[in-house]
């Protein structure tokens, strides 16, 4: 499955990443407060061209456990303002996982909201997932507050289920299913 | 980790499985009632001597992914069996499991062998939490976690396809500390 590119939002264009979106990847993923509760420390420039150079090949969906890794492109600001992924969890089960990072100086306009939505279309619409869903730490409020107004479900709250960063760590998982994303159209 | 076998309760005794325990774990991994809501089917007799023989080897565990699988006796016969599974051993995360003879149901005798289970996860395997999963319909599993003092952590809906349907399933976990204050 291959999205029919590049696909617009009110205020964004998702597109696979391109070589030359370095420079803008880089300036929100080397951000501690991004990254806080993201696995991971904040990334080096070369930590961000390994990233952008595995990105490049995650446009197309052809088999259960890849990822979508789509560029959130601002045609206003005229840079990247933040990545989504939607992850092909099961073919069987028909499930999948929605993620989002968006760099801070976009943060609080609505703009990761439209480009998940997006990523639920596609899971939806185009790959006929029955259930979609979506993690994070607790203390991610930004975070698990857009899948609320995504309308998912909290399903789930892991109390110290891993060691994150020297600490025992906290999970959400919220959900949507297919007649749920259905009746909100 | 490898439990100091016998492992004895008020009434029970939790054991490695033995080959010789065919005709128990046949009476009851045959019933329909049993495996209701496990992914398996009811076992011919073949079946269950082919799985009982990889249990006799699940007697400890080294490494993330492996089981302790016990034979739960009662006055020398197999009443059901409890697990322990090492979910993670970097994050020091387990899980319980147990299915019982239904001729053997409502004396008590899953929650005995759990809290046995969770002595071993906690104490010996010395883990941090100890998870629990059980399909949402079949309430007598879910009501000896919550009488164990697990709580209720995850109501998934439609995660899988199982047995034809979309099935639901709830997680109930115990920390190490809360473990604790139980003894």
């Amino acid at each position: 499955m291959r999205p029919d590119y590049p696909l617009k939002t009110d205020r964004l264009v998702l597109r696979p990443f391109e070589e030359h979106d370095l420079d803008d990847l880089h300036a929100y993923r080397s951000d501690p407060e991004v990254c806080r509760y993201l696995y991971g420390e904040p990334a080096t420039l070369e930590d961000s061209a390994d990233r952008l150079t595995k990105c490049l090949t995650m446009s197309e969906l052809t088999e259960e456990g890849q990822w979508l890794a789509l560029a959130a492109y601002s045609p206003e600001a005229g840079r990247v303002v933040g990545d989504v992924v939607l992850k092909w969890i099961s073919e069987k089960d028909r499930q999948g996982e929605i993620g989002y990072v968006f760099n801070p100086e976009f943060q609080g306009r609505g703009l990761a909201r439209e480009a998940a939505e997006e990523m639920l279309r596609i899971g939806f619409e185009d790959m006929k997932l029955h259930r979609i869903v979506a993690q994070c730490d607790p203390r991610n409020e930004p975070s698990w507050g857009l899948m609320e107004r995504l309308g998912m479900r909290r399903e789930a709250h892991f109390r110290q289920n891993e060691v994150f960063k020297g600490e025992w760590g906290d999970l959400y998982i919220y959900a949507m299913l297919d007649e749920e994303y259905a009746r909100a159209s | 980790m490898r439990p100091d076998y016998p492992i004895k309760t008020a009434r029970l005794v939790l054991r490695p499985f033995e080959t010789t325990d065919l005709d128990d774990v046949f009476a009851y991994r045959r019933l329909e009632e049993v495996n209701r809501y496990l992914y398996s089917e009811p076992y011919t007799r073949a079946e269950t001597a082919e799985n009982l023989a990889k249990w006799t080897a699940q007697d400890e565990i080294i490494e993330d992914g492996q089981s302790l699988a016990l034979a739960v006796t009662l006055d020398g016969r197999v009443i059901g069996e409890a697990d322990l599974k090492l979910l993670s051993a970097e994050h020091r995360q387990g899980e319980l499991g147990y299915i019982f003879n239904p001729a053997f149901h409502g004396q008590g005798y899953a929650s005995e062998a759990a809290r046995a289970i969770l002595k071993i996860g906690f104490d010996e395997l010395r883990l941090h939490r100890v998870q629990a999963e059980c399909d949402v319909r079949n309430e007598p599993s879910w009501r000896v976690m919550e009488r164990l003092g697990m709580r209720r952590e995850a109501h998934f809906r439609h995660k899988e396809i199982f047995k034809g349907g979309w099935g639901d399933s709830f997680v109930y976990a115990m920390l190490a500390d809360e473990y604790r204050t139980l003894k």
